[in-house]
């Protein structure tokens, strides 16, 4: 059971997520970062995700800033590895219904890097679509690899 | 080959008591009068840790010319092993092309950091303060990525 | 007349920036015709960088952790001709002597052109090169090194 809570102003509790070299919340190399670094990633409106009282997973879901459409927003989601595929993408889909409920919602971005195997997981059992892919973008994990982009549009859009 | 990871503000201590300055192999801990330690930066300055054994700190990063200097200390922990994780890190993790380091001319890590594909570029006259006197030290350069 | 080096406001700092541009000259490891002024200013802040006036550019001395009595230094002047650049270096030389306590100094060139046939006559002398280190002009180019006393 994932229970979801805003980070708030002491986002200490969730620091120690990155030390999973693949935990790729808005980072490439989560566990090379300084403790400032990773705060500086954090914001208030994140959401912590807690299983069995242990953090295990970060959803924040900001509006898209490049066009200004109030019902546009970017999904940055991570979870720990012990957390399986089905789990976390049921807590982000909880977490989008909750905010869907109290602001209008009517698209959902997310990328992945290309080679990472659980981000992909991850958005394609949450249900976002494959929208296309940058090439050959982001080093990752000692390798080139493109961009994935993902999408969810609300139904009725 | 020991784990790099993040710093954290825990591992000031660590960073106070291995941190000699940037050198680019340097062990057994600063004692009195060190050097301030570097602070992460999170652009030029980048610190990485592998706890109660030592630091890498790779700083003047430039990813246009995708170079930096790496400095290595350890308290007694092997420091050659440390070197060899951190440029894994720099090539594989950060895509540098190069790395730097300085060592006093003739220190005896040179054959270490020589085995691990180092190569001595420029001798710079004067350049570390040791033991009371202005000594000449040596810039060594590992190619990582030859792209 | 003795060439003035003093210290640089922020203000003349920007516009001398600008200048150095203009004329495609890189300074102190940053090239200004790709890195914004703030970055330039950030990284002047990281390496605890002192800058000075000389002429129409500037002059910067950046302290040597390993060595307080040496400092990298670079200059740049756009326009400038060869005795002019002999004198505004010696000046700036014989400052880092006389106010900043140095010994000796180094110059790393941030980008090749033609500033290096001025530094033997201020008494720098080249002392090698590190390979491959600057991406300039679509390709990597080895970066040169000069040494000189500060008397």
């Amino acid at each position: 059971m994932i229970s979801t809570a805003f980070i708030g102003s002491d986002p200490t509790a969730a620091v120690e997520l990155f030390e999973e070299p693949d935990f790729y919340f808005r980072t490439p190399v989560p566990d090379l970062l300084s403790e400032p670094e990773i705060r500086a990633l954090l914001a208030p409106d994140a959401v912590l995700c807690r299983s069995g009282g242990r953090p295990v997973g970060l959803i924040w879901l900001p509006l898209a800033q490049d066009h200004g459409y109030a019902g546009h927003r970017v999904l940055h989601a991570r979870f720990a590895r012990r957390v399986p595929a089905d789990a976390a993408a049921g807590t982000v889909g909880s977490v989008l219904c909750t905010l869907a409920g109290r602001r209008p919602v009517h698209r959902v971005t997310h990328t992945v890097y290309g080679g990472d195997r659980r981000g992909v997981a991850l958005a394609e059992a949450a249900g976002f679509e494959l929208e296309g892919a940058l090439p050959v973008l982001v080093a990752v994990g000692g390798a080139w690899h493109d961009l994935r982009l993902y999408a969810k549009v609300a139904a009725g859009a | 080959m020991p784990e790099l990871r993040g710093y954290r503000t825990r591992d000031a201590g660590l960073l106070a008591t291995a941190w000699q300055g940037p050198l680019l192999m340097a062990t057994g801990g600063a004692g009195p009068f060190a050097p301030p330690p570097p602070e992460p930066d999170g652009h030029w300055c980048r610190v990485l840790v592998v706890p109660d054994a030592g630091v890498a700190v790779l700083d003047r990063i430039d990813h246009v010319h995708r170079t930096a200097r790496l400095s290595v200390a350890t308290l007694d922990a092997p420091v050659v092993d440390l070197l060899a994780a951190a440029l894994v890190v720099a090539g594989e993790r950060l895509r540098l092309r190069q790395v730097i380091g300085v060592l006093p001319t003739g220190d005896e890590q040179q054959t270490a950091a020589a085995a691990l594909g180092f190569v001595a570029e420029v001798t710079i006259p004067e350049h570390v303060w040791r033991d009371g006197n202005a000594v000449p030290a040596t810039i060594w350069r590992a190619g990582l990525d030859d792209t | 007349m003795t060439p003035e080096i003093v210290p640089c406001t922020t203000a003349q700092l920007r516009r001398r920036l600008e200048l150095l541009t203009d004329h495609r000259m890189a300074f102190l490891g940053r090239d200004t015709r790709t890195d914004p002024v703030a970055m330039i200013e950030d990284w002047f802040r990281y390496v605890r960088a002192r800058l000075f006036t000389a002429g129409d550019g500037l002059f910067g001395v950046v302290p040597n952790e390993l060595n307080p009595h040496q400092a990298e230094i670079d200059i740049a002047v756009p326009g400038a001709s060869a005795a002019e650049y002999t004198a505004l270096l010696g000046a700036a030389i014989r400052l880092c002597r006389t106010h900043l306590d140095l010994h000796s100094v180094v110059r790393i060139e941030p980008n090749r052109d033609g500033r290096a046939a001025h530094l033997e006559p201020a008494g720098l002398r080249p002392i090698g090169v590190l390979h491959g280190c600057r991406f300039q002009d679509g390709d990597y180019h080895d970066q040169r090194l000069w040494w000189g006393q500060t008397a």
